[in-house]
């Protein structure tokens, strides 16, 4: 047995040597680091146009929705005494806000977005907006005729619908976080919690995500569903029987959610963190995440939705998730 | 045969290793409560109201799926023994294939066969009339039971092939087969399967995303919903040790158990001799249950998996596959260095355990595996932020880290259960002989390379799937199998995200199945 078994031990240590070789990497010279939390499918090409036009080596880090928003933020946090991010992009804005809250993000005003309203900017240049995703309701049109669609948020409550038909993200995580975040902003924090105590106690499905949510409505589980456009294009594009409504009469109630993007304070590599900066808050990034179905608008030319200041959101990102963890948490 | 003596100093050797084992395994995750006012910020989070009936429901959550597992895996276990045929060659050959499945995946594929229109809701509706569901409380439970119970059912064979009175002995006592099963094997067997069960209540307890997934709202949600929320790890730390409670009374009683396990078996495999016995009804009965668990819980996975991989003709699955090469090559590069140096660092405290300490020994293993990988992973970002460790963050060091030490407890396991089924003459040759290298080179290593190759396998596959870890400490410009795939589930990509995970299952059964024979064959198994 010592013998055969000592042969084992034997192939063993070349094995551990290869193994050390081969994870070890070399790094290029001229590089920058991103961490982003849009979709791999949709922001490799995006990265990939900026290491051709710019000679730089894009080094991405990306997210993961089962993460549950513990992903890439916090390592950022983590990271704060030594960063090893150049660049922050965000699918959405309320990650970021809590980073320039805590002092991870640097100031920059990106020369390509100097056309950008300043709704969709931090006046202090903490971040910059980049293109919308809308919050829609997507409808499965075999579970409910055009006439019994919700035309608004207000209208998931009618008795109509029955709660279990109806499906929403976890309001505690990731877009629908900002939503809440973005309804107690724009109306009084006591009617948006009411409207989502309201949800639960009609016994509404509380989803693990967006996509979650789409695939629901696609399968006709339930029959609508609060999403994200890039998430109901999915559907769409995959012939499922489901229609997107735009909240509000002509989308009026309709929250339009900015990708963000920042520049992480003590970056490496900070002159190659702002000329990703701005590149990726350039017009003609966001032009091709449009035609790519990821983004629904620009945030030059905004579609009219429901009004709101991203500082007010942000302050009241920390209620909202208090009551959302105590209204669905339990 | 007797165990050997327990001097002090073997006891207190164990303690140490057992001492570092612990600071290894969970200490990072704990590093953020030295940083700041923890125990005040948890407190200022709890919310006793809430978290109360969540902790209990993670409790009864974790225990439904640990008595569950108990049933189904030693009923598998039994009835694999209890004869011969291609069925049980089969099942013998397939039953750890659970485990490799991300538990992730497994509940999406439930939630597609139960969901309005799935295969099994439609043939469900029209054949008895009623669908089931998967969400909630039920669906939950099925499919972390489905995906955990081969533990038990690993454990109970390992018992079963360590008996140190053969059937053949009992059955000459008894005089019968099932009064053989009945009195001779099955409270014999009633530590160990009690044992696998406290380890599926550890890994359950700490399980967020299938509960989250299904709808069934636990305590590691409030721990997420705290980090998620503010951001400070202390907090989420703090809040973590609710859940860490249980597990570590769990693992107590676990060592109690584990004291009368079956110490050391005969180098000859006994299993061949259960097969003459008859099962009786009641084994026949738990054994059915759990081979239909094993086909179902892998058949549903696999099946949706291939279905979803061809449609639209597969084409999109293909050129996914293709893109996502590079990325399998580093997931299995990172996965083999955090297997190797797992098993190095598990083998210290699995020697010095099972030599002095067996009992113990599972206290310590189990503890960590209750703390949520993802404090793990935070605590490791922030020790590589230290200038000291500024090197490790450039390359894949602290993923390897990570992975390894997060299964830490799984090598640790792994190789104590090959040193019960040692042979203490060899053992006793190892301590007494003369001169540590050399005792070390021509003793001690040729007789744990076995275990060190098997456990460093099994960490290697449990890392391959793992995320939560990967996406905190995956180097910039590099991404593992399961990160894409999960980056591509959220894109609604099922055909592509279907065929990376057939992809990772195949590959990982081409590396870990030969390995898996031969070392069966040189354990002789």
């Amino acid at each position: 047995m010592g013998t055969a078994a000592w042969k084992w031990f034997k192939a063993g240590v070349p094995v551990v040597a290869m193994t050390g070789f081969l994870a070890c990497g070399g790094q290029p010279r001229r590089e920058v680091v991103v961490y982003t939390s849009v979709d791999q499918v949709y922001a490799e090409p995006i990265l990939k146009a900026f290491e051709k036009a710019e000679g730089i080596k894009v080094l991405a880090v990306y997210d993961v929705e089962a993460a549950k928003s513990t992903g890439l933020a916090n390592r950022l946090l983590a990271e704060k005494k030594s960063p090893k991010a150049d660049v922050f992009w965000s699918s959405e804005v309320s990650q970021t806000l809590r980073l320039a809250e805590n002092g991870v993000l640097a100031p920059f005003f990106p020369p390509s977005a100097s056309d950008v309203p300043p709704e969709y900017r931090d006046p202090k240049g903490f971040w910059t907006g980049m293109g919308l995703r809308g919050r829609i309701l997507l409808c499965n049109s075999r579970r409910l005729s055009p006439s019994r669609m919700p035309r608004s948020l207000e209208a998931l409550l009618l008795p109509e619908l029955d709660g279990a038909d109806i499906g929403i993200a976890n309001p505690l995580f990731g877009t629908s976080s900002t939503h809440m975040a973005a309804l107690y902003a724009s109306m009084a924090p006591e009617k948006a919690r009411s409207f989502y105590k309201e949800l639960r106690d009609k016994g509404a499905k509380v989803l693990d995500g967006n996509s979650v949510v789409r695939d629901l409505v696609a399968s006709g589980d339930v029959a609508v569903g609060l999403t994200d456009t890039d998430d109901a294009q999915v559907a769409l594009d995959s012939g499922a029987p489901v229609e997107i409504v735009y909240p509000g009469d002509g989308g009026s109630e309709t929250l339009y959610v900015p990708n963000s993007v920042a520049v992480v304070s003590g970056a490496p590599h900070a002159e190659a963190g702002r000329r990703l900066c701005d590149f990726l808050t350039s017009a003609e990034t966001e032009r091709k995440l449009v035609s790519a179905k990821f983004l629904c608008a620009s945030v030059r030319n905004a579609p009219r939705g429901l009004k709101v200041s991203w500082q007010e959101v942000g302050r009241n990102l920390d209620l909202a998730r208090r009551d959302a963890t105590g209204i669905f948490l339990r | 045969m007797n165990k050997p003596p327990k001097p002090a100093s073997s006891k207190a050797s164990a303690y140490v290793w057992g001492g570092l084992f612990l600071l290894l395994s969970a200490g990072p995750a704990l590093f953020p409560l030295f940083d700041q006012a923890a125990f005040a910020a948890g407190h200022s989070v709890w919310n006793g109201e809430r978290s109360w009936p969540l902790l209990i429901r993670s409790i009864g959550l974790a225990a439904f799926t640990a008595s569950a597992a108990a049933l189904l895996g030693a009923g598998l276990a039994v009835w694999m023994v209890s004869g011969g045929g291609p069925a049980r060659k089969v099942a013998r050959g397939l039953y750890l294939f659970p485990l490799l499945m991300p538990v992730y995946l497994s509940a999406m594929a439930w939630m597609t066969v139960l969901s309005r229109d799935g295969a099994l809701s439609t043939l469900l509706a029209r054949r008895v009339g009623f669908v089931l569901s998967p969400f909630g409380f039920w669906g939950a439970a099925m499919v972390l039971s489905l995906n955990l119970f081969p533990f038990v059912t690993w454990m109970v064979i390992q018992s079963l092939e360590a008996m140190d009175a053969g059937p053949a002995e009992v059955w000459a006592v008894l005089r019968g087969g099932p009064p053989t099963w009945r009195r001779g094997i099955f409270p014999r067997l009633l530590p160990t399967v009690a044992a696998g069960a406290i380890l599926v209540f550890a890994i359950a307890l700490a399980e967020y995303a299938v509960p989250a997934l299904l709808q069934f709202n636990v305590f590691s949600m409030e721990i997420f919903a705290e980090y998620s929320r503010s951001g400070d790890p202390a907090a989420a730390a703090a809040l973590a040790l609710p859940i860490t409670l249980p597990a570590v009374i769990a693992a107590l009683a676990a060592a109690s158990l584990a004291r009368r396990f079956p110490a050391k078996g005969a180098r000859e495999s006994r299993l061949a001799e259960f097969s003459a016995l008859g099962l009786p009804l009641e084994g026949k009965i738990i054994g059915l249950l759990g081979l239909a668990s094993l086909v179902l819980g892998l058949a549903v996975p696999v099946v949706v998996l291939v279905i979803h991989s061809l449609s639209g003709g597969g084409s999109q699955a293909i050129v996914e596959v293709g893109a996502s090469l590079g990325s399998l090559g580093f997931s299995f590069r990172t996965a083999a260095a955090s297997g190797l140096l797992a098993s190095a660092l598990a083998a210290p405290v699995a020697w010095s355990f099972h030599r002095s300490e067996p009992g113990l020994f599972w206290a310590v293993c189990l503890a960590p595996i209750a703390v949520p990988s993802p404090l793990l992973g935070i605590g490791l970002a922030q020790l590589s932020a230290e200038p000291l460790l500024d090197w490790a963050s450039k390359g894949p060091w602290m993923l390897i880290l990570g992975h390894a030490l997060r299964f830490l407890p799984v090598a640790a396991l792994v190789q104590a259960d090959f040193w019960r089924r040692s042979d203490p003459l060899l053992w006793d040759a190892a301590v007494t002989s003369s001169g540590l290298l050399r005792r070390t080179a021509r003793l001690w290593l040729p007789l744990a390379a076995p275990g060190l190759v098997l456990s460093a396998a099994f960490v290697s596959l449990f890392s391959l799937g793992e995320i939560a870890i990967a996406v905190l400490l995956c180097p910039p410009g590099s991404q593992t199998v399961a990160l894409r795939l999960f980056n591509l589930l959220h894109y609604g990509a099922s055909n592509s995200v279907s065929a990376l995970a057939l992809l990772i299952l195949v590959a990982a059964s081409a590396c870990g199945v030969p390995l898996w024979l031969a070392i069966r064959r040189r354990m002789t198994l």
